[in-house]
């Protein structure tokens, strides 16, 4: 029985052994060294651990081979992995730790640093135990795989656990939609803390296909991308919308071979559709996906096979619900909304679904609620907090969010996190973050008796990630209030939508 | 040069690109640095830096990236 993802291993290393699974720039490793290392892990872990599972293994990640083996190599500990950026400022590093209680910590970047508390992934694989056995069948598949952390409007990030059941039914799910064979070539993307990865690493290992990690590099100097991509063979793409826009922007495939690229599906925000079209011009025999769900699913709700081009202005739907997912909305007092076109929560619930929050049970039960139809008082379903309506031919479409959590550089981010570390700046008094859709930045409104928007810059740089950065910081004396006296967004929205509102057009009451 | 550090400053406040060197080859910039730095100098200078120039020698430094600009001025 498929009851871990370490079997979706074994079966491959059993069918294809001499076939390449995992390949970067610098090194290539077929399925058979990836199931005999992968356990090798697993057994250093278990012993380091001492014969202690579903507990939490923190790993270190950068965008290498070793990355998806050390992942398998805690599933074959009985253990679950949090995978941390190794970019990530130490404060917030901290903060994942606090909430995730690691048993262990591994850097496995292939440039890893020796520090007290942090062992490499080199001295794992030496190990010739077979404890990766006992772990494997005590295994069952409501244990815990992994835990993606994602930004927190209070400040302190959320660990979405994902089961080894929820991405075995991704994988058969995906599989079953797309087709995937031991033929398909991934070319993935995304960071591995990121949670798009998922899909790279399993729907890639369930078919037994090969999954070519691209360098960020191929990213950041785009004219080399498309070479790589027709060397490799890569195929098959599962790529942020960030990612395809980027490319877009800079007509990366211009006057270029065209890569053999067959499957493009894409999620993480709305597809703007210049960039769809650009994409469709480039590529015009790929099967184009618009992918819809949040990191709380393994995998998506649902998907839309792109047909035709899109004007501007018109939605890109994000489609029906995949098998064994159910989509639906609810109102604003929880009852079912059977009406088409009418708007409100996108909600699921299925077997891709997370458990929950790691060790968050509040925040756990705002958003992992029970079934308000369901009679069994049990049965629960999440809510996205994204806004959506029906068509009348089934097709669901995504209208916005109901608070004021963004999607940025493919990331998924709590403006109130942001606003949470501008507001414990010294000196500042308090601030406003708010989202410049047209120009895809943060820009962030801040009251304090001075300027200090240098100052608020360089304390972020140590607190958040990166893509959680404002881009530019306005400085009023006074943020103008609403009538309950609380910041006035809407108006601030408003003058930002106009591009009005700079320090030099403040009036200062 | 000043009028690009500060481009290049507002993009990534925690560098200090008049002494920073290795911008690439020691992963200091990523993608949407050099994409929102590439737009901005692109607009500001009236020039169009183009994907054949992307190239991490362009990059690396803001020395680097201020000689193809004059390059592409010129």
């Amino acid at each position: 029985m498929r009851n871990s993802i370490c079997r979706l291993l074994e079966t491959a290393a059993d069918k294809w052994p001499g076939r390449i699974a995992l390949a970067d720039e610098q090194e290539k490793l077929d399925f058979s060294d990836y199931r005999e290392k992968a356990r090798r892990i697993g057994s250093a872990i278990r012993r380091l651990c001492g014969d202690a599972d579903r507990g939490a293994v923190a790993v270190l990640v950068d965008r290498s081979i070793r990355i998806p083996l050390c992942f398998l190599g805690v599933a074959y500990s009985g253990n679950y992995y949090v995978p941390v950026d190794g970019a990530m400022p130490e404060q917030r590093r901290r903060l994942i730790f606090t909430k995730a209680e690691p048993l262990l910590v591994i850097d496995a970047r292939r440039k890893a640093e020796k520090k007290e508390g942090v062992v490499l992934l080199e001295e794992l694989v030496g190990d010739e135990g077979d404890d990766w056995q006992e772990a494997l069948e005590q295994q069952i598949d409501t244990d815990p795989l992994c835990v993606i952390f994602t930004s927190g409007s209070t400040g302190v990030p959320k660990g979405v656990l994902k089961t080894h059941r929820s991405v075995l039914d991704m994988c058969s799910v995906f599989s079953e939609t797309f087709g995937f064979t031991e033929e398909n070539i991934f070319g993935n993307q995304a960071p591995f803390d990121f949670d798009v990865s998922t899909k790279d690493i399993y729907n890639s290992l369930y078919a037994g296909a090969r999954l070519e990690i691209l360098s960020p590099k191929l990213f950041r100097f785009p004219g080399m991308l498309p070479s790589y991509l027709t060397e490799r063979g890569v195929d098959t793409l599962e790529w942020a919308v960030s990612a395809l826009r980027i490319l877009a922007e800079c007509r990366c495939f211009d006057g270029k071979e065209v890569p053999p690229v067959r499957n493009i599906l894409f999620s993480g925000e709305q597809m703007p559709v210049k960039v769809l079209a650009y994409w469709r011009g480039t590529f015009p025999d790929c099967r184009f996906v618009n992918l819809y769900g949040p990191t709380e699913i393994s995998g998506n709700c649902s998907f839309h096979v792109v047909e035709r081009d899109y004007g501007n202005g018109e939605a890109l739907p994000i489609g029906r619900p995949f098998s064994n997912t159910r989509l639906f909305l609810l109102n604003e007092s929880l009852e079912y909304i059977r009406n088409a076109d009418e708007t409100g929560e996108l909600c699921f619930t299925g077997g891709c679904m997370a458990l929950g929050y790691l060790n968050d049970p509040e925040r756990t039960a705002e958003a992992f609620i029970p079934d308000p139809e369901s009679r069994t008082g049990i049965s629960r379903i999440y809510r996205t907090g994204d806004l959506g309506y029906r068509r009348p031919d089934g097709e669901f479409v995504f209208v916005g969010r109901k608070d004021t959590q963004i999607k940025h550089m493919g990331h998924r981010i709590e403006l109130g996190e942001v606003e949470t570390a501008v507001n414990g700046v010294n000196g500042v008094e308090i601030s406003c973050c708010l989202y410049d859709q047209e120009n895809c930045r943060i820009v962030c409104f801040y009251q304090a008796k001075e300027e200090c928007g240098k100052e608020i810059a360089l304390t972020l740089a140590k607190a958040l990630p990166k893509y959680m950065w404002p881009a530019e910081y306005v400085y009023y004396k006074k943020l103008p209030l609403n009538r309950t006296s609380k910041i006035d967004r809407v108006l601030l929205k408003q003058k930002l939508k106009e591009g009005n509102y700079g320090t030099a057009d403040q009036d200062h009451e | 040069m000043e009028q690009l550090i500060r481009i290049m400053s507002e993009v990534r406040p925690d560098i200090d690109f008049t002494t920073a060197t290795d911008l690439i080859d020691e992963d200091i910039l990523d993608s949407f640095d050099i994409i929102s730095i590439v737009s901005e100098v692109n607009e500001q200078y009236g020039i169009e830096i183009n994907v054949n120039d992307l190239l991490p020698e362009n990059f690396n430094t803001a020395a680097a990236l201020y000689e193809l600009i004059q390059k592409l001025k010129a």
